[in-house]
């Protein structure tokens, strides 16, 4: 493709999100406004780059990997962590001091929930993955990303979306799909985007020198495909009118709730799963020095996730007004699931042979074997809550959240951790990270907090179940529903305190990332590794 | 091996993802649109008035659904305690659904006419003044804001393109409708009954009828939920499904 | 690049290398296949037993005849025999006769709590003592009259409620409608708190009188004492629904009054409001800690 070409889609679709946004911000009024405003402003100001740029003669494109934009996203990776995080637990402590939820519109658990996911999922998770997708990709193909301009309009797009929907939450501006919650407008700057995303990343990979694509890079390139296709899937949706946030989702009813936890169970598979599969398979035995330990382990488990975890979101359902068949296919499927799930457990455990020292030594490599651990845990987890018998004592209950977060913090967020302490010295060409003790310190606040949350979860979850559903002999229920509320105080409280530890790790680990970013560059040796040059 | 064919061409790659990934959403979707009993046939289901659908706008703005479901499930402690089971025909007309993933507060698919209107008031003013114990947030604010009404029709004509059989009429009345709702001096209760059906709450829903309110929309709104369906025209071996 | 040996393992790599990274070829453990297809068996069996796959206008519904809703109509109508037999008393339909029964609190109390906290405590509390807005259940002031018959009837019916047999009382707004002058209202307020010897302007209350006899008393009675066949409460007894204090009442007399209490019929059956009925009846009684 000629620079002609790239230079003149990318003008025009950033172009088309700067009408979008002068249209919000002059048909709109309040908090909507501000966003059509804020489109207006980051697109107008990426075109008016693109134009200089494009307008510019054609500059030399350096021999080497690009990065800069790598660290951009790391920065909007620990930002959005840190901004999760604390959300989350407030959130925590509104449950255990309900007067601490104020009573203003815009500071009341449901309002501010989403922000929490947002921030952790997209904000934290997405941005962990777009920079280490971008390390990966390179890396691995010995080859510069495709395009000088494409990277940043995709990590500006992608945060654009992340920082509209975080901001429409206290104002109302939801849909209430959950994990889906940005109305139409965001929708569209994320699908926009997320375009760019795929066809950068394809066109990365087209240019490898490698002949062979690694298996990181399957999984990356899973995540992208597949949450393209939620995405579009899941917010079909009719806007109201140009004067305001609120649309309908297109689907109603049963339709809608079986589209919405297809869309919502995979995004944990493919956005909280499988990317994180990818940066697993990268940074572990690259840190390691280990070869992964089976390829054909790797297609298995590949190809089983991507198969099998699309029909796993009915069992969300069981029970529900939700025609059987539909919650069976879900149940069996999630069985199966554990098998190519584990695989990837075992692959990524067994690559660890010879190098089990390293986990005593080096706590990054320690946070990516917990990571596993971890999940290998909720996968298990996973697949025997959708059993439709233990699916009654954890659904509606803590035992979910409990889940989740097993996989969230335990998982996806310990690899994240892992992969950034290996990949923030490599990226800034630092001599290492600036503490060790304090990544070492991270480590254990990160895994105590987890095990409180967790097992706080856990047990307020299976204690609340069981309580909605013991009877007297005589038939009777033993409890009313507010009992149940009583007995998840004390659990309430454990939770918010091992989400402060997990919430102090993080805050460690931001000051130890940014302590190392500062720190003195590592004197050049010439051998740095580069990509090959364009045939 | 076969594979290896695959790794070494990405758009391949992809279309390959593609079209493995999106078998289990057609398998499990597409025929929720085509095969009939999926969403059960029984009278009494219509579509939301407009006061109910701008408190519904409420209840979704809020975020209500992180703690509340609207799903009761075949189980027998869901119907023992929160009445018959739900059924998909209930939620046809609900974009999008609200059926939840968390009871952190009781289910709510049944609570319309539970409670009186004033109790809905003062809780969700200050729950936890009304109900020891509660754990949920107050909206005091609900209260003082007016209603907005000047979007209702573009809302139901949203819908309508959503497949909500609204009418031209139903959608042209909208804002009227919903003032008329919660107005016991306004004469027009035939007009509403004409265009909704018997089964409209017709009242102040606030205590305060000198103010169209989003109180009296969200109350509105719970007070029907659950209300609509006769299950006597269920047929059970129907619904088994 | 050429498949080499790992010196660790002994197991022989791919050949290929990103960036220094290799991969054995090491072959799926026995165990994983044998799991896999395990797997596969199970599900294949739920698929023939159990509802599945779709075609377009119709789905497998399983061999055994499976469906969610027909089990749970069957575990609820079981419930609903296990119950009929362990509170088989309450089919008795004379609600006297079982309130003069003195066995029953012992034995029932804590299991109609239950209910009592599922469906009531939301607006009367927990302990049944009711709070502004919703009357106490439990110190034997009664709107409509306290016998078992009528409380039993009360929760069928409900108060204003949207069953058509319900109870309908309703005190009007003088002050919005302009049924009374604003003086008239300050009069009638302090002889409503001469009544329970709150502090009050004697003058006032004498006018105030006249102003009663003339519009309250029709419901609330010549001597305030309210109506059990009407609904209006007592005034002399300092039991408030809405308060009583000099703004509460002003904001009563302004504003009306028309409190509602569901229609339970329908959504208890008649056993569970007999037990409903007396559960209140209890909390008025002495030995509430049976």
């Amino acid at each position: 493709m000629t620079r002609e070409v790239e230079y003149t889609s990318l003008i025009l679709s950033t172009g088309a999100l700067f009408v979008l946004g002068a249209a919000i911000l002059g048909w709109g009024s309040g908090a909507y406004a501000l966003h059509g405003w804020l489109i207006a402003l980051v697109t107008g100001w990426g075109l008016f780059w693109l134009i200089n740029r494009a307008t510019d003669p054609e500059p030399e494109i350096p021999l080497e990997y690009k990065d800069d934009v790598i660290k951009w996203g790391v920065l909007a990776c620990f930002f959005w962590g840190v901004v999760g995080f604390t959300v989350g637990d407030i959130l925590a402590w509104q449950l255990a001091i309900p007067s601490l939820n104020g009573d203003m519109f815009w500071s009341n658990f449901g309002r501010i929930r989403p922000i929490h996911t947002t921030a952790v999922i997209f904000g934290f998770g997405g941005n962990a993955l777009i920079a280490t997708s971008f390390y990966v990709v390179q890396r691995t193909s010995r080859a510069r990303l495709a395009s000088e301009t494409l990277p940043w309009l995709v990590l500006g797009g992608y945060n654009l979306f992340v920082v509209l929907a975080v901001t429409g939450y206290p104002f109302g501006i939801t849909q209430s799909k959950e994990y889906a919650e940005p109305e139409w407008y965001a929708d569209l700057v994320l699908l926009v985007t997320w375009v760019g995303y795929l066809f950068l990343y394809l066109k990365t990979l087209a240019r490898r020198a490698e002949p062979h694509i690694y298996v990181a890079n399957w999984y990356y390139l899973a995540f992208i495909v597949v949450i393209a296709m939620l995405h579009v899937v899941n917010n079909l949706a009719v806007p109201v009118s140009i004067t305001g946030p609120k649309s309908y989702p297109l689907f109603a009813g049963v339709q809608d709730a079986m589209t919405q936890w297809w869309y919502g169970h995979n995004a944990v598979g493919f956005l909280l799963t499988a990317g994180f599969l990818g940066m697993m398979y990268y940074f572990l035995p690259k840190a390691a020095g280990r070869p992964i330990y089976s390829y054909r382990m790797s297609i298995l488990g590949f190809w089983g996730i991507t198969f099998l975890y699309l029909w796993a979101g009915s069992h969300h359902l069981h029970y529900t007004a939700l025609p059987d068949w539909v919650q069976y296919l879900g149940m069996t499927m999630s069985i199966i699931l554990l098998v190519p799930s584990w695989g990837s457990v075992f692959n990524g455990l067994l690559t660890l042979n010879g190098a089990w020292d390293k986990v005593r030594t080096d706590p990054a490599i320690r946070f990516m074997m917990v990571a596993i651990l971890f999940y290998g845990l909720s996968t298990f987890e996973g697949s025997f809550m959708a059993i439709r018998p233990v699916n009654t004592l954890s659904h509606y209950t803590d035992w979910t959240v409990g889940h989740v977060h097993a996989g969230a913090l335990g998982w996806v967020a310990f690899i994240t951790f892992g992969a950034m302490y290996k990949m923030v010295p490599w990226v800034w060409k630092r001599e290492g990270v600036y503490s060790l003790r304090l990544e070492a310190l991270h480590f254990w606040l990160a895994l105590g907090g987890t095990l409180i949350y967790v097992g706080a979860m856990w047990n307020s979850g299976i204690t609340q179940s069981l309580m909605w559903q013991t009877y007297e002999p005589s038939g009777a229920f033993t409890y009313a529903f507010m009992d149940t509320v009583d007995a998840m105080i004390p659990y309430y409280w454990m939770r918010a305190i091992g989400g402060l530890l997990y919430l102090l790790g993080a805050l460690i680990g931001s000051y130890n990332i940014y302590m190392t970013v500062r720190g003195a560059p590592r004197p050049e040796t010439g051998g740095e590794a580069r990509p090959l040059p364009a045939e | 091996m076969d594979h290896a064919k695959l790794e070494r061409n990405g758009i391949v790659f992809a279309m390959a993802i593609l079209g493995v990934a999106s078998i289990g959403g057609i398998v499990e979707i597409a025929p929720l649109f085509t095969i009939e009993n999926t969403v059960e046939k029984v009278d009494g289901m219509r579509p939301y008035t407009p006061l109910e659908l701008a408190g519904r706008d409420i209840y979704v703005r809020e975020g209500c659904y992180a703690c509340h479901s609207q799903m009761i499930r075949t189980l027998r402690s869901d119907v023992d305690r929160y009445g018959h089971y739900s059924l998909a025909a209930e939620s046809m007309y609900d974009h999008p659904h609200q059926w939840g993933s968390k009871r952190t507060g009781p289910d709510l698919a049944r609570i319309g006419n539970k409670y009186s209107d004033d109790w809905h008031v003062a809780h969700l003013k200050a729950p936890r003044d009304v109900v020891e114990g509660s754990v949920m947030p107050g909206y005091p604010f609900l209260s003082e804001t007016r209603l907005a009404t000047q979007h209702l029709p573009a809302a139901l004509a949203a819908l309508a393109r959503a497949g909500v059989p609204y009418s031209q009429t139903q959608i042209e009345q909208a804002e009227n409708d919903a003032i008329w709702q919660a107005d016991i001096d306004a004469d027009f209760e035939d007009d509403l009954i004409a265009r909704y059906g018997e089964n409209v709450q017709i009242r102040d829903f606030d205590g305060n009828p000198d103010k169209l309110t989003e109180m009296d929309a969200l109350v509105a709104y719970l007070q029907m939920l659950g209300t609509l369906v006769d299950f006597s025209t269920l047929n059970p071996e129907e619904a088994a499904r | 690049m050429k498949p080499e040996i790992d010196p660790v393992s002994g197991r022989e790599t791919t050949g290929h290398e990103w960036n220094g990274i290799k991969e054995l070829n090491s072959p799926m453990p026995k165990a994983f296949n044998i799991w896999l297809w395990a797997s596969i068996a199970v599900s294949v069996l739920m698929w023939v037993l159990y509802p599945s796959f779709p075609t377009v206008h119709s789905f497998l519904g399983g061999s055994l005849g499976y469906s969610s809703r027909s089990a749970v109509n069957e575990a609820v109508a079981d419930g609903l025999r296990t119950r009929a037999e362990a509170f088989s008393v309450f089919e008795h339909e004379d609600i006297a006769e079982l309130a003069a029964d003195q066995t029953l609190r012992p034995q029932f109390e804590d299991q109609i709590g239950v209910l009592f906290r599922d469906n009531c405590a939301a607006c009367h509390g927990r302990d049944a003592a009711g709070q502004k807005g919703f009357p106490n259940l439990s110190d034997n002031h009664w709107l409509w009259s306290g016998t078992p018959a009528d409380i039993e009837y009360t929760l069928q019916v409900g108060i204003n409620s949207s069953n058509e047999d319900t109870r309908y009382a309703e005190m009007p707004a003088f002050g919005r409608e302009e049924m009374l002058e604003k003086t008239e209202i300050s009069d009638v307020i302090d002889f409503v708190l001469s009544l329970t010897e709150a502090a009050h302007d004697t003058g006032a209350a004498q006018r105030g009188q006249v102003v009663f006899a003339d519009n309250c008393a029709s419901c609330h009675g010549e001597d305030a004492a309210g109506g059990l066949e009407n609904g209006a409460p007592n005034l002399t007894d300092d039991t408030w629904i809405y308060g009583g204090t000099r703004s509460d009442l002003e904001k009563t007399l302004k504003q009306g009054r028309a409190g509602v209490m569901p229609a339970w019929a329908g959504r208890l059956s008649d056993a569970e409001i007999r037990q409903l009925t007396l559960y209140v009846l209890w909390q008025g009684q002495p030995d509430g800690d049976s």
